[in-house]
């Protein structure tokens, strides 16, 4: 007799080779075998990966929902390089009023 | 120009197992013992369905009747199907059993047919064969399940399987168009050939989950290939062919 219960296991599936492996749902089962066996079935059935992982949810350490000051409570924008748009259309300017 | 008869007949006999085993799994689906594997084992179906849709595609290319017309306008005697595909689902044990007893043979076979001598039937088994090691997987690791789970499970696979091979014999049933398929090497072992070969992968399987081997019968399940079915087709056909009757020139 097996002792081992159902577990969820999340599962991650590759698009193309080079792609990062993306979470795309979870599903219940014995073991790595058998979840990946099932993921194959419903997250692959239409083609949509080329490899995928299923990690128990227990294994993944994750925040907490109160952590989100963690995350970035304060005013970030500066930091996102909008400013460098500018620069980008000065360049193209720059490289117009040369080649007239 | 038509193939020879017995061309047609061998790719419509490897269509109607196909198409007849997807049809039975088919019938899971809002049944099966889980969500996952309901989703699973409906894929699974349309994958069988989608193997017999190429060698009846094939057959129609080499001037048989269309796709639609093989599997939805022939009576139940004009199937070519092994009994054993065509019996109802009765429990989760029998279809695992059984489902793993055919995705062993049909490992052989596409693996024969690799070799064949018409070449676009050995390209669809290069094909199919991709996708019947995952169906192959699936079926053991379900039937180790069954093996190692409760005492009722145990039983149920046990007994799933004796049924299973009282009647397996029928896939391996070899008729004249069989051997007239080889000796023109589309076919390049006969189905008999194969025998052997089942009957010891069975027992692997069977060993590694700690099962007894039922007994193979030689004579069950016999009949299929030329035509001779259980009421279970006639009723099946019944329904998968219900809505293409009511308006056979109907386009989709």
């Amino acid at each position: 007799m097996r002792e081992a219960r159902e577990e969820i296991y999340e599962v991650f599936a590759q698009s193309d080779r080079g792609e990062p492996h993306a979470h795309v749902g979870s599903l219940l089962a014995r073991d790595a075998d058998f979840a990946l066996c099932l993921a194959k079935e419903l997250f692959c059935r239409r083609g949509e990966a080329v490899s995928l992982w299923v990690v128990p949810r227990g294994s993944v350490s994750s925040t907490s929902l109160t952590d989100d000051e963690l995350l970035g409570a304060s005013e970030r924008t500066y930091r996102l390089g909008e400013g460098y748009r500018v620069t980008v259309e000065k360049r193209r300017r720059l490289k117009e009023a040369h080649a007239s | 120009m038509s193939a020879h008869p017995f061309v047609l007949t061998l790719l419509t006999a490897l269509g109607d197992d196909e198409f007849v085993i997807g049809h039975r799994d088919s019938e899971w689906c809002a049944f099966a013992p889980m969500i996952e594997e309901d989703v699973a084992f409906a894929s699974i179906a349309q994958d069988e369905m989608g193997h017999a849709r190429l060698y009846y595609e094939l057959a129609a290319s080499l001037g048989g009747p269309s796709a639609d017309e093989l599997a939805f306008s022939r009576a139940p005697d004009a199937f070519r199907n092994a009994v054993l595909v065509e019996r109802q689902n009765a429990d989760w044990g029998y279809t695992v059993a059984r489902h793993l007893a055919y995705d062993t043979y049909d490992d052989l076979l596409t693996g024969s047919l690799l070799d064949s001598s018409l070449h676009p039937l050995a390209d669809i088994a290069a094909l199919v064969r991709r996708e019947e090691r995952y169906h192959l997987e699936h079926q053991r690791i379900w039937a180790r399940e069954l093996a190692f789970g409760t005492d009722e499970s145990r039983a149920r696979i046990q007994v799933g399987l004796a049924r299973t091979l009282a009647e397996a014999a029928g896939l391996f049933e070899t008729l004249e168009w069989h051997r007239e398929a080889k000796a023109e090497g589309l076919l390049p072992q006969l189905p008999e050939e194969l025998l052997d070969p089942f009957v010891k992968a069975m027992g692997e399987i069977m060993t590694l989950f700690g099962m007894m081997t039922p007994p193979l019968s030689p004579e069950g399940g016999l009949g299929g290939r030329s035509g001779h079915h259980s009421e279970d087709l006639v009723t099946a056909a019944a329904t998968w062919q219900e809505v293409y009757r009511l308006d056979p020139e109907a386009t989709w």
